[in-house]
């Protein structure tokens, strides 16, 4: 049962992708300070997004908590970088392994319920962070947030590289996004990668074939928990200012609705939606103050009229004046039963 | 620590523990039912509160609020079922994914029309007193939601377990398909279900209203530990939402006074720890495969 999705040469996917990341590199350098910022918020959301593909459209896991990793990863940069003074490119990985750790615990206690439930929980489990970190006052400002300002960023100034510079470190963040993207679309064309497909659409199967499925399931989640925390250290070393908002519910839910939007199981389709959210966003939020109220709506007219999302429409349309066609159609139709598993 | 102190708490944890419950009872047996996870169930408590808000300064009498309040919330239920949840019937993904879509416009709407400000709801005359009891004095209203909450509970158990009505939602809980076979019209039974615990929610919002600030996010702030509700009671029964209930208000009501450094974790650790050892909540109804 491989996802023949994955395995076929995918034209289409090769030119958004180079039509969307050629835009970002070749407009970084001549854009102004307004757009060096979303574009940068576009690279670390990017990172976080396709990470939820992995474990919403991949795994079949409806994650509604994953900005709480998100939060684990600025939380721990900070703790280790900015208040006990180790330098940041040690902290780093030490921030990503402590979402991957986090993530492993986490999993084990999520992955024992599943479908629906497994919104509601890991929902919970992400609000839980959040209210830690709202009331942490302590060292990390409560919900006041702390500047971090100075003392977060990687200095790679040996290789002369200078990441205080505003489109140098947009750049940076570009990259690592195109990194991870790249780092899924390899993992997903792994025997690991094919088993957790075959988990989403069978789960009872792959069982009965001797796999243990619910290890699959943590080490998924750990590594999609583990690549959020590198998106939150990306984040506030963006912002340098640490806030518990990063894990809130909302952040949760504007990735998955990003996923969804832009089509879940293709990774790039998350990054379309990827671009499109955060430009509609900054169009939007000039003309309204009530911008979740039109993302709201959209979600729902997508998720009823196109549960493929935006890059499925887009593979139908192309694929429509092709031959090819009527062989690949019925594959289509997997979205639909994985989302009723 | 004080005999008297600790039963006022047990006063306070009764009426969350209560008011959590009218929340999960809908949730949960509608969840029960037809695996439809509502997560604007708290869109349908915000909405209640801010009805509650306008019909009683309109009117400026409480009771009518708490009648009219919660009959506008099945209104927009009844909309809501009509245009959206049975066009989508069958994929409860896509069902989910909608209603948490409703979670943001229903924000929003709330925020267009009331404002981002915190509102309050006064209290009503009758009951803007205090009872004396161990040896303190409890605001009359508190008891009084309590009781609300009573009557509830004990509504909702004839009319599941004695009528016609709650036969038929108790066997499709308990196997969907076998009850179907049967002939039994397990839409319809959802529908009135659904009715019934948009009722409850937005009723859980009218007599909220004058003990929290109505405020746009509430929703989200009540949905959490609503979750939790489920999650422990076990989905789809009314014992489980009673146990649920009592056990999160009572956590969430005991926690800061007994061991206030977890305070904030507790009703997630109790979480955890019935994930560990009964992943299927500790009263559950179903003995099918799900």
């Amino acid at each position: 049962m491989i996802p023949a999705r994955i395995t076929k040469r995918d034209p289409l996917r090769a030119v958004i992708l180079i039509l969307l990341f050629g835009a970002a590199f070749v407009g970084a350098p001549v854009a102004n300070h307004y757009w060096l910022e979303i574009l940068t918020e576009i690279g670390i959301l990017l990172i976080f997004v396709v990470g939820i593909d992995f474990l919403v459209g991949y795994t079949g896991l409806i994650t509604l908590g994953h900005a709480g990793f998100m939060g684990v990863g600025a939380y721990s940069l900070v703790w280790i970088a900015h208040i006990q003074g180790i330098p940041v490119s040690i902290a780093m990985p030490l921030a990503i392994l402590a979402g991957a750790v986090v993530a492993v615990i986490v999993g084990m206690l999520v992955t024992r319920v599943s479908g629906v439930f497994f919104i509601m929980v890991t929902l919970a489990m992400s609000m839980l962070f959040y209210s830690w970190a709202f009331k942490a006052r302590r060292p990390f400002g409560g919900d006041d947030g702390l500047s971090v300002a100075g003392t977060i960023r990687l200095d790679l100034s040996s290789i002369g590289i200078d990441l205080d510079d505003q489109l140098t470190f947009c750049l940076f963040v570009l990259v690592i996004a195109l990194l991870i993207y790249l780092l899924f679309e390899w993992l997903v064309r792994t025997p690991f990668g094919q088993t957790l497909g075959a988990i989403r659409q069978n789960e009872n199967r792959v069982r009965a074939l001797g796999c243990p499925v619910g290890v699959y399931k943590v080490a998924a989640f750990t590594v999609a928990g583990a690549v959020a925390a590198l998106a939150g250290a990306l984040h506030v070393q963006s912002t340098e200012f640490l806030h518990p908002n990063v894990s809130y519910w909302i952040k949760s839910g504007e990735g998955l609705i990003i996923v969804i939007v832009g089509g879940m199981g293709t990774l790039v389709g998350p990054v379309i939606g990827t671009f499109l959210f955060v430009l509609f966003h900054k169009g939007v939020e000039s003309l309204t103050t009530h911008w979740q109220f039109w993302m709201g709506l959209t979600f729902i007219v997508i998720v009823i009229f196109a549960p493929d999302g935006i890059y499925g429409r887009l593979r139908t349309l192309a694929g429509s004046r092709k031959r090819k066609r009527k062989l690949h159609q019925p594959l289509d139709e997997e979205a639909d039963v994985r989302a009723d598993a | 620590m004080d005999l008297n102190f600790l039963g006022i708490q047990l006063l306070n944890g009764l009426q969350l523990s209560m008011l959590l419950f009218m929340l999960a009872v809908g949730l949960s047996v509608v969840f029960g039912l037809l695996d439809v996870l509502n997560l604007a169930h708290a869109t349908f408590y915000m909405f209640g509160a801010y009805f509650a808000l306008m019909v009683s300064r309109l009117t400026g009498d409480f009771w009518v609020a708490l009648v009219v309040a919660p009959l506008l919330v099945v209104l927009i239920g009844i909309v809501f079922y009509e245009t959206l949840l049975k066009r989508i019937r069958g994929n409860h993904m896509i069902q989910a994914l909608v209603t948490f879509g409703l979670l943001f416009v229903g924000f929003d709407l709330v925020r267009m029309i009331w404002g981002n400000g915190f509102h309050s709801v006064p209290e009503p005359a009758l009951l803007a007193f205090s009872v004396p009891v161990f040896g303190q004095t409890f605001p009359a209203y508190r008891l009084f939601i309590i009781g609300i909450g009573l009557l509830t509970v004990v509504l909702l158990y004839f009319g599941l377990e004695r009528t016609r009505l709650g036969a038929v939602v108790r066997a499709g809980v308990d196997d969907r398909e076998t009850a179907m076979l049967l002939g039994i019209n397990i839409d319809r039974a959802f529908f009135i279900t659904f009715c019934v615990g948009t009722f409850l929610a937005g009723l859980g919002g009218v007599v909220a209203a004058p003990v929290f600030t109505v405020t746009p996010g509430m929703d989200i702030e009540i949905l959490i530990p609503v979750l939790i509700v489920v999650v422990i009671g076990g989905p789809g029964s009314l014992k489980g939402a009673i146990l649920g209930a009592l056990v999160v208000g009572m956590a969430d009501t005991f926690g800061p006074v007994l061991i206030p450094q977890l305070s904030s974790f507790l009703i997630y650790l109790l979480m955890a720890l019935v994930l560990l050892f009964r992943p299927r909540g500790l009263l559950p109804t179903r003995s099918g495969a799900h």
